[in-house]
């Protein structure tokens, strides 16, 4: 592609987004300067080696419009079930106040949508906005900063603990049009706080989205935070998402990304650990179908001593999908006893899907013990063998094996009624 | 010097004698055979690709072959994704044509330049009678004219030649047009568009059907003349049924001016055919505090398991070297062919070295074995990148990665690249990467014991790298040993 096609449409992409700004930003400075950057960036392709195995050409062939008004009526098949849980609900990007329903953390945890902020939510907003994610060296996280205007600010103000979890739903209603939307949560747990938050985006009817997300999060010392993304939507939907988590001394983050949903799916995941002796959980698991493609890029930065950082990222490609894993561990030269295991597995179902694994080690501290492994191949015969003897089908055998295969993965989240949720999913789609 | 210290050392017991080569050796084979030498002018353009070709007596389709890699060099450009940093070169301020003026037409050994008998006799290579005991045949390179190779009349009887890249393209033009850039086309980088234009010498085998070769064939490789790239290019043929067993080794002299060397191998193994080659390479890494004056060795050597049931093995012992920029691959085209990868990298002082492999699934039950041990000490940077490929219609491939590092000292980096593309369900690929410093508990042992700690780390190296020294040919196996224990000279402590 020559250099003024691409430039055309980047031109295209940037107005797709600027379409849904109306005017008033918030912490104008920041959006100066990403606008400022989006000149200088250009759409990412395959060329690049973080975007070596994702090409987002089809993106560029779409025509995006302003989403119209959409009326829902009930979210609750969305909801998941038996979560006890504060739920806030976006619909086409726009938060539906009449259709969320806040107030069990009241005290310890504030949840503001951006047009609403004012007074303390303001300042926190004002002190942490933009604070974590560059602006200069990525595309999709510039057009966010520069234009996002919707957004919602999760505050955990210190030493409080919001005891129950929340639960942000996306609902996207392109009705036969190409959408594009764009999201920012700004999560802030201060020290010692602690908060779970899950976070899933599903699809309405035919027509594509193209979400572009970005979520900066905080976590301070002594705080704990566990955030789940379910990736949910429709087979004409695409994401971009970019969260990038900071970690406080003695802090514990856990990040879960299940992927089931989307047309493509990049998800960008980069993890700063800035003061010692913290721990980290990135956990994924993809399941895909048709001609679903998802790639995951993961990056966790020791900057710091004593700290440990754990991957584990399982992949089911069935039919024509296609999965990309990027699991950078950076290991600074001051970093020493660092611990650091990452892990991608992937099973292959049939002959057109695809995997593509880069596990990357780069580290300049001798005193560490850091592993990878990655291992793709299909489901393991002798196990099936093992299962079809006991007497199940072949189909049930499989059922089973996929089952633990992700279960790993799922088991590991401590919301209970999210794993069964999940397992349902899972126990459908096989 | 040199004599001052052989008599330190005869004095010395033999443990203290590896400590004596721990602290006090800097670069062993640091010195320059004096030899004349004839010399193109510096510089790289379309006449002095005419003259290497005339300078060899080359027929005119391969000056054509030269010509063309040069048009495709001159449109790429240098890679810069490997995890290297180093000066731009000047490719314009390199000589690449120097011959020994005096080349010797031998009958026997006799006749041959002394001077060049003594730089066999330091390297250690078995030109001589007693050294012919051994049962090694050597193609010696000096400065990229083959100047001497032994056995050919032995190896001649069961039809193998193994010559001088520039001989056999008079003798076997027909195999030499047929296999020239089969494996490494022109268009495949940079620097193997480079080589292709302007090699100047290297070595042929070719292995008939059929036949074992019954000796490890060996070359030298030595860079002698100052400011003098090296362009060498191999081509190893092994025809259905037959086996062969390669070895390669080089030390280059001290010198100040980064000297940039970029070689090209290429193997073929057809059905039933087996091509083991291993190499020890210890240029000379560059001066241990700035990097200064380090070889550039930027290196493609792939080989292709043409037929079925072939398999093509690469060992590789790398101690040298100021960058290394290093994948020797295979590409498993027949069914049921293997590909194995052996390698141990120790970077010391400034080195960089970013080395790995490449294993392409494409036939049937093909196998891979990838087996890496990097260590890094002083303030260096070494770096495995490999790829494993399972292409779609390899059904059953199997892969097993092992890429290790351990560090020695908290100034160095240690960085794995790994990349698998997986596009067939029965393939199995497998990859592990761990990355730790030398137990304490381990030289604690140790030290317990006796040894004291440079000793203590020589040994836990030399027993961590065993699974691919143990690949080598037995008098490789040695030398390569004793290299490990030199390159990490002055690491500890």
């Amino acid at each position: 592609m020559s250099n003024s096609t691409l430039n055309t449409s980047k031109e295209e992409l940037l107005k797709s987004f600027r379409k849904n700004l109306n005017g008033k930003a918030l912490v104008p400075s920041v959006r100066e300067q990403a606008q400022a950057a989006l000149e200088k960036l250009e759409i990412p392709n395959r060329r690049m080696e973080d975007w070596k195995y994702t090409s987002l050409e089809s993106l560029q062939k779409k025509n995006f419009v302003t989403p119209s008004p959409s009326e829902i009526s009930d979210v609750d098949p969305f909801k998941i079930e038996g979560l006890v849980s504060d739920v806030l609900v976006f619909v086409n990007g726009v938060y539906k106040e009449e259709l969320s329903s806040l107030g069990l953390n009241e005290g310890n945890l504030h949840l503001v949508p951006f047009h609403h902020v004012k007074g303390e939510s303001l300042e926190v907003l004002n002190k942490y906005f933009g604070k974590l994610v560059a602006s200069e060296n990525n595309l999709f996280s510039a057009i966010n900063t520069a234009y996002a205007d919707q957004g919602l600010l999760i505050y955990v103000p210190k030493g409080k603990i919001a005891e129950h979890p929340v639960q942000i739903v996306h609902i996207s209603t392109p009705e036969g049009n190409d959408i594009a939307l764009q999201h920012r949560n700004l999560l802030v747990v201060e020290d010692n706080a602690s908060a779970k938050v899950v976070e899933s985006f599903y699809t309405i009817g035919e027509g594509s989205t193209l979400r572009n997300n970005l979520h900066e999060v905080t976590v301070g010392a002594n705080a704990q935070l566990e955030y789940i993304k379910l990736q949910l939507e429709g087979s004409e939907a695409s994401q971009i998402d970019h969260t990038e988590v900071h970690q406080g001394r003695d802090s514990k983050a856990s990040v879960f990304t299940i992927t089931m949903g989307g047309d493509l799916v990049r998800n960008n995941l980069i993890f700063r650990l800035n003061d010692q002796n913290t721990e980290t959980h990135l956990m994924g698991t993809y399941l895909l179908n048709g001609r679903q493609h998802v790639d995951n890029f993961t990056q966790v930065n020791h900057q710091e001593p004593n700290c440990f950082s754990n991957e584990l990222y399982k992949g089911i490609l069935d039919e024509k999908s296609t999965g990309a894993f990027t699991g950078r561990i950076n290991v600074f030269r001051d970093a020493q006893k660092t611990n650091a295991y990452q892990s991608n597995r992937n099973i292959l179902l049939t002959k057109t899907a695809n995997i593509f694994t880069k596990p990357q080690l780069e580290i300049y501290a001798d005193d560490v013990k850091c592993s990878h492994g990655a291992t793709t191949g299909q489901l393991d015969k002798e196990a099936m063998f093992y299962l079809k003897a006991r007497g199940l089908s072949e189909d049930k055998a499989r059922k089973l094996m996929i089952h633990a295969f992700t279960l790993e993965v799922i088991e590991n989240i401590s919301l209970e009624p999210v794993q069964e949720y999940l397992e349902q999913l899972v126990s459908d789609r096989y | 010097m040199a004599e001052d210290q052989t008599l330190q050392v005869e004095e010395l017991s033999p443990d203290e004698k590896i400590i004596q080569e721990f602290t006090e050796k800097k670069y062993e084979y640091g010195w320059v055979t004096e030899i004349e030498t004839d010399k193109a002018p510096k510089g790289l353009n379309e006449d002095i690709i005419r003259l290497i070709s005339s300078k060899k007596n080359e027929p005119e389709w391969l000056l054509e072959w030269r010509l063309k890699a040069f048009e495709i060099w001159q449109k790429m450009e240098e890679p810069d994704w490997a995890h290297v940093d180093y000066p731009p070169i000047d490719y314009q301020d390199i000589y690449y044509y120097a011959a020994p003026k005096k080349k010797p037409q031998y009958e026997s050994l006799d006749e041959v330049d002394p001077e060049l008998i003594k730089t066999f006799e330091k390297l250690g290579i078995p030109l001589q009678e007693q050294k012919m005991l051994a049962g090694v045949a050597v193609d010696a390179v000096i400065d990229s004219v083959s100047v001497k190779t032994t056995y050919k009349e032995k190896l001649a009887e069961l039809g193998i030649i193994f010559m001088s890249f520039s001989e056999a393209v008079h003798e076997y033009p027909e195999l030499i047009k047929k296999y020239i850039g089969s494996v490494v086309p022109r268009t495949d980088n940079y620097f193997a568009a480079l080589n292709s234009a302007v090699f100047t010498d290297g070595s042929f085998v070719y292995i008939p059907k059929g036949v074992r070769c019954p000796m490890e064939l060996s070359t030298y490789f030595r860079i002698n003349e100052q400011n003098t790239g090296q362009f060498e290019r191999t081509l190893i043929v092994a025809e259905e049924g037959s086996y062969v067993s390669y070895l390669e080794g080089c030390t280059a002299p001290m010198r100040d001016e980064n000297q940039l060397h970029a070689a090209v191998v290429e193997l073929i193994a057809e059905k039933d055919s087996e091509i083991k080659y291993s190499t020890v390479q210890n240029w000379y890494p560059g001066n241990p505090e700035t990097g200064a004056g380090g070889i550039y060795n930027f290196v493609t050597k792939r080989g292709i398991c043409r037929g079925d049931n072939s398999k093509i093995s690469w060992t590789q012992v790398e101690t040298g070297s100021a960058i290394t920029w290093k994948y020797p691959s295979v590409i498993l085209k027949g069914n049921n062919s293997e590909g194995e990868f052996y390698s141990v990298a120790v970077t010391n002082g400034r080195q960089q070295a970013d080395t790995g492999t490449k294993m392409v699934h494409m036939g049937k039950n093909t196998k891979s074995l990838i087996v890496s041990k990097g260590i890094s000490a002083g303030k260096s940077n070494n770096s495995y990148r490999g790829l494993v490929k399972v292409m779609n219609g390899a059904e059953n491939a199997r892969n097993f990665s092992q890429c290790d590092s351990l560090l020695i000292g908290d100034q160095c980096g240690a960085h794995t690249f790994p990349y698998i593309e997986v596009g067939n369900p029965t393939g199995m690929v497998e990859h592990e990467a761990t990355t730790s410093k030398i137990g304490e508990d381990q030289i604690f042992y140790c030290l317990q014991r006796g040894l004291d700690e440079e000793k203590a780390v020589s040994m836990i190296v030399n027993g961590y790298a065993r699974e691919v020294l143990n690949q080598l040919p037995m008098e490789f196996a040695v030398e390569a040993q004793k290299l490990l224990s030199i390159s990490l000279e002055g690491s500890v402590g």
